[in-house]
Order: structure tokens, then sequence, then C-alpha cells
């Protein structure tokens, strides 16, 4: 038993999603505007240079910097009760981003396990969980929110539940045709010719495997989910004040966005751009992780 | 005195009406019957859609039969309980055809060779190290290829690997589903003694899959040639290749490209192409393409029909003799 | 190796290689071949020998990025394939007077087309058949040709509505549309079943009987170019270590390579014991031993081999190998 005894020396693991990362050009404005909201919700009011919630009307309507009569003390300009719209974007981030991140850590939790279950046993399970999800996606989420909101009250727990209720259908779908996949692997039927038990081929054969689809869908939702508690709080079902979110923002501006386009635009461009970085590196972890686009 | 046996073993499948096909009922395997004795290797051959694999996995127990039954040392998988089941997977192990697929990427060979100990059992650590050591040993394979993952491993190596996995457990039965038509063919006969060396050694039970006659006839003792989910002809592999008796047999026989230039296959050795497995012919599967059809074929099933102590096949023609 | 005069093609000293990021694969490294008019030459290696590297730098239709011919000439009909600019290449030459047949015929043929219009499709690209009625009835005619019954009638068929041996003869039908000078086919019967493969076998036999095209088929399987080829190029590790005349090669090959590949598969009706296991496994292609590219698995094995490529020796008119210490085997 000589034959082919030689073996590569290294024992390096196999290309792991770390090294898949460095081996492509990052999106690095993405990651950086990122990084900046992540700052501004993780601080808020303690480096806005106002109190986003101070009232001065000696200062209404100041027009952004580089208008005519803008002013380095209101960079982008102050909206009708003359508070400063900079100081209110950067404290409005933390409800985007902290919203974003509950929701889509407790849908995708919840859906991906119940995509596990369903596309794995299959059969009836598969048949309920799937119309369960078929009847959930053909609820309108305003009007989901709207019952939500008129039973619990609107504030921040209303938006997270409403989000988690809407998007774990998502992950349940996708997980499940992952797995649906996945357990016809050959490595799967032979631990359960080892005898493997349910447990062990789900959390070591299955599990490991949809963590990249996880984990791209969750980038690509962050957008979507911040566009999402916009409109809710836009709507009035959402955040209200005092506290201080982009869309309350722009359902505050609605009112004079003819002499004040600043209000409505500012917000809207926070909203634009954390959205865009958000997809952008969620379709750059999409191609990072698609064999097929993978390069030799 | 069998060590696995199967009866009238049945499977169907439903195949759901689609966009551009109608509902039906595909009969992957109709009442197929054999019995491998305690060391012997009996192979199942056939082309694509006869139903081998599907008996394979029946086996494996990663299918469930339709009707009939599979006896592992006299007793019955189907009425056996959750430790009988236990038991049973201790005893029959599996060896896939595509290495690349049948280790998981993520794993290394330590764990991947461990997986079948550590589901029946909770080893000291050197114990279990020492036995998937050994293992690999068995297989030629170094210590060392313990700490790798798959993907740093050639074909071969890989189906070493799965070879040593299979072998963990010391099973007494090993399902040999096509172990290497996916291989190079430089690496083929590496496998193939390797596996020839570890049977003697372990006393093992074959059952092997392939479609590749010129490997059966090497490495079987017995076969059972199937086509569209029935066994037509079963016996010692010496007999039924030096005299085959069904013509679905000598046709597959005769088809066989052989290295050698002066043996071309006859252009007329069969016509025809499988018939479709949700709508098979009437009577005998294989008369629409068999040169001595008579009209009985058409309407009737036919009976197997001994040909000696251990040799049978179920073909019409052998009634007239 | 040995050029003919008037050979149909020509391939000289190919070296195609794949700039991957690992390093460069050289994997074709130095090729020579010949193929005469109304010959089948079998091209016959493992996975990564070259092959099928081989055939794609013929058709030139390496991997856009990646692949190149870096050396060598492709003389198609005294014609230099590897100096055509690529809208030449596409227009006159690829498709039409040299053309494939792939493993997959699922993957040859689109599934939302009828056989009809795929089948239809070279002519009217290289402007065979004018109209509509004209290209119908060369359809028809090539699908005639390739022996599918009633061809008039499966014209407007879509492919999933053949079977699988029917579908490889409808891609072979594609191949030969433009009544090409060379086929080459890459495994065309590898991934059917043997009943259907004897059929295939049967069909590229009669299509050069009466066409005299020149076919290159690449195979793994020894029993499939044994019945089909008139003369046999192994090829190991990017190099043709051993070629000539089919019943030489079967029955007097010299090349330790050859001589391995032929004992280590079972052969039909020859009961053995043990098959012969070529040990270890093909060098890699990025940094193949400077000598002999078998030396390391080879029972011959001497310093020499390991030292220096061996250069190509004639046995017989037409038997060419590339080997140190050429003989008739039985050392295995």
């Amino acid at each position: 038993m000589t034959a082919d005894a030689t073996l590569p020396a290294a024992t390096l693991p196999p290309r792991g999603w770390i090294s898949r990362l460095r081996g492509r050009g990052l999106p690095w404005i993405s990651m950086i505007i990122l990084g900046l909201v992540a700052i501004a919700a993780i601080f808020g009011e303690s480096i806005a240079p106002h109190d986003p919630n101070g009232l001065n009307l000696g200062v209404a309507f100041r027009p952004p910097l580089w208008a005519a009569k803008g002013e380095w003390t209101y960079p982008l300009g102050t909206d009708n009760l003359g508070r400063d719209i900079f100081s209110r974007i950067i404290t409005g981030a933390r409800v985007s981003l902290v919203s974003a991140l509950y929701a889509i850590a407790f849908a995708g939790s919840i859906g991906g396990l119940v995509g596990m279950i369903s596309g794995y046993f299959g059969g009836i399970v598969d048949a309920i969980i799937m119309r369960l999800v078929d009847i959930q996606m053909s609820i309108p989420a305003l009007a989901l929110a709207l019952v939500i909101a008129a039973v619990f009250g609107a504030d921040f727990d209303t938006v997270v539940i409403v989000i988690i209720v809407t998007y774990w259908t998502w992950y349940a779908r996708i997980v499940r045709g992952e797995i649906l996949s996945l357990k016809e692997r050959d490595y799967v039927a032979l631990a359960k010719v080892a005898g493997c038990g349910t447990f062990t081929i789900f959390f070591r054969h299955l599990l490991p495997n949809i963590m990249n689809t996880l984990l791209v869908l969750s980038t690509l939702q962050v957008g979507q989910v911040i566009i999402f508690e916009a409109s809710l709080s836009f709507l009035g079902l959402g955040i209200q004040a005092p506290d201080v979110s982009w869309g309350l923002m722009l359902a505050d501006a609605r009112g004079y966005l003819t002499n004040a386009w600043w209000a409505i635009t500012m917000p809207g461009i926070a909203i634009m751009v954390t959205c865009l970085s958000a997809n952008m590196i969620g379709d750059w972890l999409r191609d990072t992780f698609d064999p097929k686009r993978r390069q030799l | 005195m069998s060590l696995l046996e199967i009866r009238d073993l049945k499977k169907h499948f439903r195949v759901g009406g689609g966009l551009l096909s109608t509902a039906g009922t595909v009969k992957a395997v109709n009442g197929v019957s054999f019995a491998v004795g305690e060391g012997e290797t009996f192979a199942l051959v056939g082309e694509s859609g006869c139903g081998k694999t599907t008996i394979a996995k029946m086996v494996l127990m990663l299918e469930r039969p339709t009707s009939g039954a599979i006896l592992f040392d006299g007793e019955d998988l189907a009425s056996m309980g959750s430790a009988g089941v236990k038991a049973y997977r201790r005893q029959v192990q599996t060896v896939f055809q595509d290495p690349y697929a049948s280790l998981n990427p993520r794993l290394r060979v330590r764990t991947i060779i461990a997986e079948p100990i550590l589901a029946h059992g909770r080893p000291e650590r050197a114990t279990l190290r020492k036995r998937v050591e050994e293992v690999l040993d068995v297989v030629g394979l170094p210590k060392t290829a313990a700490d790798l993952f798959p993907h740093e491993f050639s074909g071969g190596q890989r189906q070493r690997v799965a070879i040593a996995r299979a072998l963990a457990l010391n099973p007494r039965c090993i399902v040999l589903d096509e172990p290497i038509s996916a291989l190079d063919v430089s690496i083929r006969a590496q496998i193939l003694n390797l596996l020839a060396d570890i049977q003697e050694r372990f006393r093992l039970t074959y059952l092997i899959i392939a479609h590749d006659l010129a490997l059966v006839e090497h490495f079987s003792t017995r076969v059972g040639v199937m086509y569209l989910g029935n066994m037509v002809e079963a016996g010692p592999t010496s007999e039924v290749f030096a005299h085959p008796r069904h013509p679905y047999t000598q046709a597959l026989l005769a088809s066989v490209p052989r290295p050698d230039p002066d043996h071309r296959p006859p252009a007329d050795a069969i016509r025809g192409e499988i018939a479709s497995a949700m709508a098979p012919p009437s009577g005998c599967k294989f008369h629409p393409r068999c040169p001595h059809a008579m009209p009985v074929c058409n309407t009737e099933f036919p009976g197997w029909r001994n040909l000696g102590a251990t040799h049978a096949a179920a073909c019409h023609l052998l009634e007239l003799t | 190796m040995a050029s003919n005069g008037q050979a149909l093609l020509r391939v000289e000293n190919l070296r195609t290689h794949l700039f991957l990021k690992r390093g460069v694969l050289k994997a074709v490294d130095g090729v020579s071949l010949h193929v005469d008019e109304g010959e089948t030459l079998g091209l016959v290696g493992e996975s990564g020998s070259g092959k099928s590297m081989t055939s794609l730098s013929i058709m030139r239709l390496l991997p856009k990025h990646s692949g190149r011919i870096v050396d060598g000439h492709v003389w198609l009909d005294g014609t230099d394939l590897t100096t055509l600019p690529e809208d030449e290449m596409a227009r006159d030459w690829r498709g039409s007077r040299v053309s494939m047949v792939s493993q997959d015929p699922m993957t040859s043929l689109n599934p939302v087309f009828t056989v009809g219009d795929q089948v239809g499709a070279p002519f009217r690209y290289h402007k065979l058949a004018q109209g509509a009625q004209a290209v119908r009835d060369a359809v028809v005619k090539v699908l005639g040709r390739v022996r599918i019954p009633s061809p008039e009638r499966r014209l407007d068929n879509y492919p999933h509505q053949f079977s699988g041996g029917m579908r490889q003869r409808v891609v072979a039908a594609m191949a030969i549309a433009c009544a090409p000078r060379l086929l080459i086919a890459d495994e065309p019967t590898s991934n059917l079943d043997v009943t259907i493969q004897v059929q295939m076998i049967e069909l590229f036999r009669e299509l050069q009987r009466d066409s005299g095209l020149g076919i290159i088929l690449i195979t793994h399987d020894l029993g499939v170019a044994a019945s089909i080829c008139d003369r046999v190029a192994v090829m190991y590790a990017g190099r043709i270590v051993e070629v000539g005349d089919v019943r030489t090669m079967y029955r007097a090959a010299a090349h330790p390579y050859t001589q391995a590949l032929l004992n280590s598969i079972p052969h039909l009706g020859q009961r053995r014991r043990r098959l012969y296991a070529i040990g270890g496994q093909p060098p890699s292609l990025i940094d193949p031993p400077v000598g002999c590219r078998f030396a390391p698995r080879c029972p011959r094995r001497t310093a020499k081999c390991d030292a220096e490529y061996p250069p190509e020796v004639e046995l017989a008119p037409g038997h060419v190998t590339a080997c140190w210490h050429p003989g008739p085997g039985g050392s295995a």
C-alpha cells in the first residue's frame, strides 16, 4: 500500500470566507459609508453638534452650507423649528440601523430555521410551512403594520415586529430551496448511513453550507429594511417624536417642501446612500461567494 | 446462509405533473429478489434507469421500499427497532461514486472518518485517533492525511478517504455504488486492487452497483443483470459472462467496446433505446428491442427459469428448449 | 509527429497555456499531430492530460481570459488557424470547415428552440441555404444522415422530446450540417449507455465512410478508441507520448504509459486476479518535471529519464514514441 502516498505538506483550511473576501477588490466606499452610519448610530447624540430636538425658531429654515446664506453652524440646514438637520440625521441613524439589525437577526434566525425544517423534512411539514409563507407574503406589509400599530401602539417595537413578520418569509423560502439541493448531497446521505442523527446532519452538514446565503441575503436586506422602517415612520406607524428617525424627518418636512427643499432632501439622501452601500456590499458578497462567478 | 437477502423488492415513485408532463408512477424497482452470501461480491449491472441504484439506496435505508423485504442476517429491516437500525448501520457501510461529492468540503479528514464512529459511541480521544490512523493506513494514506481537507487530495486519494470512512466501524458489508467510474483510468486499478485487498483482509461482503461490464466480470463473484426495474438474469459471474442466456445480457455483452481493434462491436448488436420508465412496454420490458421477440413476449411477463444450480434468467425463449 | 504531405490537419508544436492565479498551467506543451482525410485519430488520455485543451486550441475556443496559444501552428487545408483574425475564424472556419461534438448533448442544445431551428442555425449563419423552405429541406436531409427516424416530423420537436441517444444524434447533425472537413468529437459517447454507445460508434463510422471527413476522437475509454479509430495518440501531462496505427498501439505499444493504461483496465473475457496499478498520480502542469513526465510513475525509470525529456523515436513507419526505453511491455 505504498501507492500514492504523496500528500501536500501544507494543512491549509479550505478557502474560507475571510480569505475569499481578501481575494477580490473590496467595495471600499460602501464600507466607509456604512462605517460612518454605524458610528453615528452608536454615539448618536453625543457626537451630534446640536441637540436634535433643540427648538430654536430664530434659526428656522436655514439653508445648507453651500446655498446662499448657508452657514457652518448648520451644515445641512435647519427645519421649520430650527432643529439642526445634520444632528437629526446622526441621531436618526440609530433607529434605522438598530431596527435593521434587530429585524434581520430575528427574521434570519426564524426564517432560516423554518426553511431548514421545511426543506429537510419535506412532505406535509413542508406543505404547511410553505402555505403559511405564501399567506404571509400575500398580506400587504402596510396593512399588517396598521393592525399591529393599532393593537400595540406605534413605537420602535412595532417597527421591529412588523419587519420581522414581513421578512422572515424571504429567509424561509431561500433557505428551503438551498436545503432541498443540499440534502441530496452525497455526504448527507453518507452521514445517515453512518448513523448520524438529524441534529448532527443539521448542524454539521447543512447549517455551515447555508451561512453564506444567510449572510448575503441579510446584507441585501439591510437596505430594504431601512426603507421599510422609514416608510412606517413616515406614515406615523413607527417611531414617534421626540425620537428621531429618517422616515419621521421625511414626514415632518412634507408640510414645507416648497420653502425648504433641504429638510426633505437631506434625510432622503441619507436613506439612499445607506441603502446603496448596503446593496453594493451585498452584491459584492454574493458575487464573491457564488462559485460560478469565482475565478480559479 | 446469505447475509443479505432481497425479497420481491419494489419501489414506485410518484412523479408529479409539471407544466409539460402528466403525473404518473415510475416503477423504478419492480419485484427484484436476490441473495448475497457472506464474503461474496454480488454485482448489480444494467444501464441507466434499470433500478440498480434505487436498490442500493433501499439497502442503505436511504429509501423506504414500496413493498417487499430486505433481510440482513435473517432479520427484516422493516421490523427493526431503532436499536436494531443502529446495529444494522454499524454493519453496512457504503462508498459512493463521486469522491468530490461524498466528502463534506468543510471538514477535515479526521472528522470525516470519525463521524461514523462518533455516531455510535463516545470513545476516548486517543482510541479514536488510533482508529482513524489505523484505517488511513489500511487504505494506504499516511497519518498526516487526517489533518487535511478533502480539496487537498486528488480524486483517487479522496476515494481512499471514503473507503477508510466506510471501514471505520468494521462493517460486515459494504455497498459500492460505481466506486471507480468517476476516477481517472490510471487510478482505477489502484482503487480496485485496494477494494479487493480489504475484502480479503476483513472478510467483507460487497454489493457493487456498476454499469461497466468488464469491471463486473473482473470484480464480482455473482451478478444480477437488470433492465427497467426487473432482474432479467442472475448467476455466477463467470457463467453468466461465458454463457449469457437472456437476449439483453447477450446484447449488452456484444455492445461493450473492447480495447481490441479486431473486435469491433457489431453494428446490429442491439436496436432502439431503453423505453421510458414511466411507460414501460407490456409483457417482457425488453421485447421491443429483442431480436427474438415472439407474440407471447408482448403480452406476458416472463417468469424465472433455472438454468443450473444458481444460474437463472427470465425469458420466454427459455421455455421453448 | 510524423507529418504527411496531404494531411488534412497538421498541428505543429502546439503550446497552450492557461494563465491562472496559481500560476501558468502548461495544459498543452508541445503537441504535434496530423489527421488525414477520411481518417479517425483517437486522442486518448486522462483528465488533465491536455486532450480537450488541444481540441479547444484547434477550434480557437479557449477560455477567454485565461487561455492562450503561446506557440505552434494549426494547419487545416493549408491555412494556419492560429493566425486568423477572430471574425474570419468564426465566419469561414468554426462550425463550418471544422466543427465539434461535445460530451453532453443537453448543454449543446437550447431547450426553448425546436430541433429544426437549432440544426438550421449553421445553414443560416454560414449562408448555405437561403429561405425558410431551403433551410428546412437541408435540415431534414442532415437529420436523415444521422439516422433520426422520420426527420420531417421531428423537426418541430423540442430537445426534451428526444431521448438521450437521439439528442446526441441531433448534436452530431448540427456538427456535420455544413459538411465540415474536420470533426472534433470530445467524449461523444461517455454519457451514453452501452447499448446506445454502440449505435453512436456505428454512426461515426458511417458518416466518415460517405464524406471523407477527418475525425479527432477525444476519449479516455480505450475500448471506444479501439472501436472507431484508425490511429491512436496517447497524451500524458500535456504531451503526446505515443502515436501509431490502432493495431500497433493495442498489440505492440512501446511506451510504458500506454502499456500501463492497457494493463490497468479489466478486459472483458480475460479474467485476471489483479490489475496492474500505476502508482502515484499525474504531475502538476504548473511545474512539470524537467525530464520525462511519466518517469516518477514509470517502472523503467533511469537517471536519464529524470534529466531530459526523451526525443521522439520512430519505431516503425507511423509508430512514434517519446521514451528513453521503448519496448514491449511485460515488466508489469
